[in-house]
């Protein structure tokens, strides 16, 4: 039998090596899965104006520093009277807790995303109520974008990063930004960059920041993969003096996706209980006579 | 010109081989991709199977005030005693002009089929898991792929469901539901315990066939007073989506029953439509008086 010569093997490594995509060429970050957090607050970012701060010494007290320099004179007012209404021991209503849908960035407070990465668009979807966003790959904003909850989200990779840019979200009456029912305008113009990252040492999250706890903690503490951050940019000239950012870290979700039905959650997840909410032995519906 | 030596060749076919591999890997591993997309019905009610015990029917449309609602047929057979009078308290408060509260009016999750009712959807296929999302009110209903359900499990709204390729259908096996405020599995208030179980198959049929589902349903079940911003491609030819589904509850039902829902290619983009905030009546085609305030009192 004809013995195969070295050259016909170095032919076929050839042939292989040619159709092998380059390293790296045309490569889409893997962000897809399911993640998790314990805590709703941002943490500053690595450079330049962060976000807000809880200035009552309470993570349980939702009071924003009213005082800081990037809020124009109406947005601190707003402000200042959600923390007014915090320090009395009641809750100031947001978007959040009236169940109405939540803008990014205050949408990266649930406990919940679920990245899928399709052929044109990113799905988003929040474990809180069930919310979901769609950004669109490689597109344009409309021209003329009718306002809406989510705003019109578009999106492209830049390497290892998909960079998603918000216009047009509406301004309704319980809009908000943060935790603080910072408040904003139809300027508002969000730019979220996610991406994988190694873990960082393992710290729960302080309590200064909040954090939740037990059942109502989400994240795989076994898991010592990468995670996946969120590095956002708010501009907003009718609401601020300057651009502001903010980070988000996900960790892998543990468990089967959370389903938290707003119209009907009682959980308190400060205080880790159930509100006491009247309950029916049997349900008895209104005869209408 | 020189030929290629046959040992050459040999080289460049094991090459080929290898380049070819991973491709007929990837095409046996692959999931049937051709569901995905976005998917739109014309009426809210469901079908009737092709044989075998069906839905709940409707006796017709009634009209009242502007707006209508369809009689279900409350001495169905599959319907044992406490569902029919669940039935019949519908009907009931339906002919006095009170609307009936249901997951949909009262911005709750939708267990299937009720579910069906939402006339746009989209199929998303993710790793390891199928993504059905709702029209109405962001709904999302999760799939496990290959997966088993948990021996015990939480119950909750949309059950846990799980899902596997067979024979060209998805088939989605659900479980686990909670029974919350409201608990209906079709537009009459057929009732559903724990106990619910819903099998669907989800298959691609042809054009032809689903144009014919529709219509049909639409002369059994009358046509939708809205279109909740979703609407059918009327210039698309390809492939209908149908989900044939089987309901069995032991406390509610006499017998299971089966039923289909039929979709075709969605013509309207997807929108958000959000329950906490929606005053329009449907039904009266205006918007409820809610109370404005020229400007804030806080």
């Amino acid at each position: 039998m004809p013995k195969l010569h070295i050259a016909n093997f170095s032919f076929a490594a050839a042939l292989l090596l040619a159709a092998m995509p380059a390293a790296g060429a045309n490569a889409i970050p893997d962000l897809s899965g399911v993640w998790g957090r314990n805590t709703i607050d941002y943490t500053a970012p690595d450079s330049g104006k962060g976000p807000l701060k809880n200035i009552s010494g309470s993570r349980t007290v939702m009071v924003g520093d009213y005082n800081d320099q990037m809020l124009k004179p109406w947005a601190a007012a707003i402000v200042k009277r959600n923390g007014e209404i915090a320090r009395t021991g009641e809750a100031f209503p947001t978007a959040h807790n009236q169940c109405w849908p939540e803008p990014p960035p205050y949408i990266l407070g649930n406990q919940e995303l679920q990245v899928l990465q399709g052929k044109d668009h990113i799905s988003l979807m929040y474990s809180h109520g069930s919310q979901h966003r769609t950004v669109r790959l490689n597109a344009n904003h409309p021209a003329k974008i009718t306002p809406s909850w989510y705003g019109d989200s578009i999106g492209h990779y830049e390497g290892d990063t998909l960079v998603v840019d918000t216009v047009g979200v509406a301004v309704a009456p319980l809009s908000s930004l943060d935790r603080y029912g910072t408040p904003h305008t139809e300027a508002l113009h969000v730019i979220e960059r996610y991406r994988m990252v190694e873990q960082e040492p393992a710290k729960t999250e302080p309590r200064a920041t909040g954090g939740f706890r037990g059942e109502d903690d989400a994240i795989d503490r076994s898991y010592k993969g990468k995670v996946l951050r969120v590095d956002f940019t708010v501009e907003d000239p009718g609401a601020f003096t300057m651009p502001w950012s903010g980070v988000v870290v996900y960790s892998r979700a543990k468990g089967i996706f959370i389903e938290d039905v707003c119209a009907e959650n009682i959980h308190d997840y400060v205080t880790g209980k159930d509100a006491a909410v009247p309950t029916a032995k049997s349900t008895r519906i209104s005869d209408g006579g | 010109m020189r030929s290629m030596s046959p040992a050459c060749l040999r080289g460049c076919l094991v090459a080929l081989a290898l380049l070819a591999w991973p491709v007929q890997a990837a095409d046996r591993a692959a999931p049937v991709l051709e569901f995905s997309g976005t998917w739109a019905r014309t009426t809210f009610g469901l079908e009737q199977p092709a044989s075998g015990p069906g839905p709940v029917r409707t006796l017709g449309l009634r009209g009242e005030g502007g707006g209508n609602f369809n009689v279900a047929d409350e001495n169905s057979p599959i319907l044992k005693p406490a569902a029919a009078a669940a039935v019949k308290m519908r009907n009931d408060m339906e002919r006095a002009g009170t609307d009936y509260p249901t997951a949909s009016n009262l911005c709750l999750p939708m267990a299937a089929p009720y579910i069906f009712r939402v006339q746009q959807m989209q199929l998303l296929q993710g790793k390891g898991e199928i993504l059905l999302l709702y029209m109405q009110d962001h709904q999302i209903r999760h799939v496990r792929l290959n997966s088993s359900h948990p021996a015990k499990g939480t119950p909750s709204w949309y059950g846990d469901s799980v899902g596997h390729f067979e024979a060209g259908a998805l088939v989605v096996d659900t479980i686990g539901f909670k029974v919350g405020r409201v608990a209906q599995v079709d537009v009459f208030g057929s009732p559903y315990s724990t106990a619910l179980h819903v099998v669907e198959r989800y298959r691609l049929i042809d054009y032809e066939a689903a144009r014919a589902a529709q219509e049909r349903n639409v002369r059994e079940n009358g046509p939708v007073a809205t279109e909740q911003a979703a609407a059918i491609d009327p210039s698309y030819r390809g492939k209908g989506l149908q989900v044939e589904f089987t309901v069995e509850d032991s406390n509610y039902f006499t017998m299971p029953w089966s039923g289909t829902a039929t979709y075709r290619r969605a013509g309207a983009e997807w929108v958000e439509n959000v329950c906490a905030e929606n005053i329009h009546e449907y039904y009266a085609g205006r918007d409820t008086a809610v109370p404005q305030a020229d400007r804030p009192d806080f």
